[in-house]
């Protein structure tokens, strides 16, 4: 047991030692049950909100709904150093499937017509959820393009919910 | 971090609470349940009428509802008067009165009581609800009364509907340790209540693909709502929460939602509508089964008629009497929101606070008596 609570101890410090100072408020914001955290809300916690999102996206202490949570945020922070943190984490198959959708969402809602190029590799990816939130991600986008994209797919897909999105994106 | 800690919490955690389903559902006959017909309502907007609630002897609570408005419109329990004639909401005035509700799509519940301000008693009482655009120029009501006696301790059938849990269906989850954890976690945070859950495990045998994720926006909850109306619990008295991967707010840049409740309060004893159900995000099952836990006691709570103790921006608290507050004053950092760290003492404790925050959270002896005269509590 004492052991236990030592290696706790340790993972504590260790945590507390990476966690920046916007730690505790952001992921306040980020734990709420029903709302998502509001672009005024955290811009109004000042600078350096984005590399402390970029943190806890990446830090695996964090449960997985608010690393995703703050993917999602980031998309309210258009830099490229943003674009380009989100453009990995959608390509890197390594990773849980809902980080991955979360940054097709936040790359479609933060750079819009700009993310399509970005996004549509994406409409064949074997994880049919991350189809869906890509699929979403370009209804949210609209455009030529992303229709263009959507309707290439459209044939291709097997899935009848994915097809069914699809649609529903185009607004058919 | 927080994954270790709570994981010694959990394993320190005496196993308590939940019984089998086995030991048999509430007894039916204790809800009377009343057609109050249907009520023509102006499509653009309109008043149902006055309708009345014969609230019976011996009830201790009632779940009014008038519904089948549609996804697309709003309404709101407009104002509802006691036995003797005394306003206890009124929409035009909606601070003047210790009680609350709240616009919602497509059914309306009205819980009496959501408040020990405003307690239940024999008679006539008057409701009146107020239906907005868009609505298909009638709408559904009835009533449910629960004639019963309430003590200290009361039990609720809940259903968990497995749709999509990562890892878990529900053979599995009952023989999960860390399933089990997120139950203990519900089990501590209700026993404050003096509630207990007894379960009922099952696998959803709808759209998966569609429901796994439950998409909604700020101004389309059509699919929750759809999760919802499929709630067919064998008993009558049961909460139903719905075990899904992911609540995503497609307004919101497909932003997680942890959970959602229907209502508040939820339609208590009624199934098949929009408002007959939790549904639960379930993303962190695998590595932080304490917060899923956690999320189903807090929306749990809002099903059984709770509020918020306190709103994030510090501007609406609960009509309770006894929970605390933290008002906008306590805004230190002066970012909009009322944080945990800044209201210590004053509700950031309770199951009911708007974040979700570690440790084991309480409930308070007025959310308790609201959560034990529940139509579906025994």
């Amino acid at each position: 047991m004492r052991l236990v609570l030592g290696v706790a101890l340790a993972v504590l410090m260790s945590t507390t030692a990476q966690a920046g100072a916007l730690r505790d408020p952001v992921m306040d914001l980020l734990n709420a049950f029903e709302d998502v955290a509001a672009e005024a809300d955290l811009k109004a916690l000042g600078a350096g909100v984005d590399a402390e999102l970029m943190e806890i996206a990446d830090d695996t202490d964090v449960p997985l709904s608010r690393r995703g949570r703050a993917v999602t945020a980031l998309h309210y922070y258009k830099t490229d150093k943003v674009h380009s943190f989100l453009d990995k984490h959608l390509s890197d198959k390594g990773l849980t499937s809902i980080i991955r959708r979360k940054a097709a969402w936040s790359l479609g809602s933060g750079w819009g017509a700009e993310s399509v190029d970005d996004l549509s590799p994406f409409l064949a990816d074997k994880d049919v959820q991350l189809r869906l939130a890509v699929v979403e991600a370009l209804g949210a986008v609209g455009g030529a393009d992303a229709d263009a994209a959507l309707k290439s797919r459209r044939p291709k897909e097997d899935n009848d919910t994915v097809k069914a999105a699809i649609d529903k994106a185009l607004g058919n | 971090m927080r994954t270790t800690l709570w994981a010694i919490a959990a394993a320190m955690t005496v196993a308590c609470g939940g019984k089998d389903a086995d030991s048999g559902a509430p007894p039916e006959d204790e809800l009377v349940f009343e057609d109050l017909g249907s009520a023509e309502v102006h499509d653009t907007g309109g008043f149902t009428g006055e309708l009345t609630l014969d609230v019976p002897e011996g009830a201790v609570s009632a779940l009014a509802h008038c519904g089948n408005y549609g996804d697309d419109a709003l309404g709101a329990v407009w104002y509802l008067d006691n036995p003797g004639g005394t306003r206890v909401w009124d929409g035009d005035a909606p601070d003047t009165t210790s009680w609350r509700a709240e616009f919602l799509d497509d059914t309306a519940p009205l819980l009496l009581s959501i408040t020990p301000k405003t307690p239940l008693s024999a008679g006539a009482w008057s409701a009146n609800w107020w239906i907005g655009r868009g609505n298909p120029g009638s709408v559904d009501c009835g009533v449910v009364y629960r004639v019963d006696e309430v003590g200290s301790a009361a039990t609720i059938l809940v259903d968990l509907v497995f749709v999509a849990v990562p890892g878990l269906d529900a053979a599995g989850a009952e023989a999960s340790a860390t399933f089990g954890d997120a139950l203990a976690q519900l089990e501590t945070e209700w026993a404050s209540a003096g509630i207990t859950p007894i379960y009922n495990y099952v696998d959803f045998s709808g759209d998966v693909a569609k429901y796994g994720v439950v998409d909604v926006t700020d101004d389309d909850y059509s699919e929750f709502n759809d999760l919802l109306r499929t709630a067919a619990p064998n008993a009558t008295r049961t909460l139903t929460f719905f075990l899904v991967e992911e609540i995503a707010n497609n307004s919101a840049g497909g932003a997680t939602i942890l959970g959602l409740s229907a209502g508040p309060p939820g339609a208590a004893g009624i199934h098949g509508t929009s408002k007959s159900g939790v549904v639960v995000s379930t993303i962190d099952i695998e590595t932080d089964a304490v917060d899923v836990g956690k999320i189903m006691a807090h929306e749990g709570g809002h099903f059984l008629g709770l509020y918020h103790t306190t709103e994030s921006d510090g501007g609406m608290h609960d009509p309770l009497g006894d929970t605390p507050e933290c008002p906008a004053s306590n805004d230190a950092d002066a970012n909009g929101t009322v944080n945990t760290s800044e209201c210590g003492g004053k509700g950031a404790e309770n199951v009911m606070w708007w974040t979700l925050t570690s440790g084991d959270a309480t409930m308070t002896a007025d959310q308790g008596w609201v959560a034990r005269r529940s139509p579906i509590a025994d």
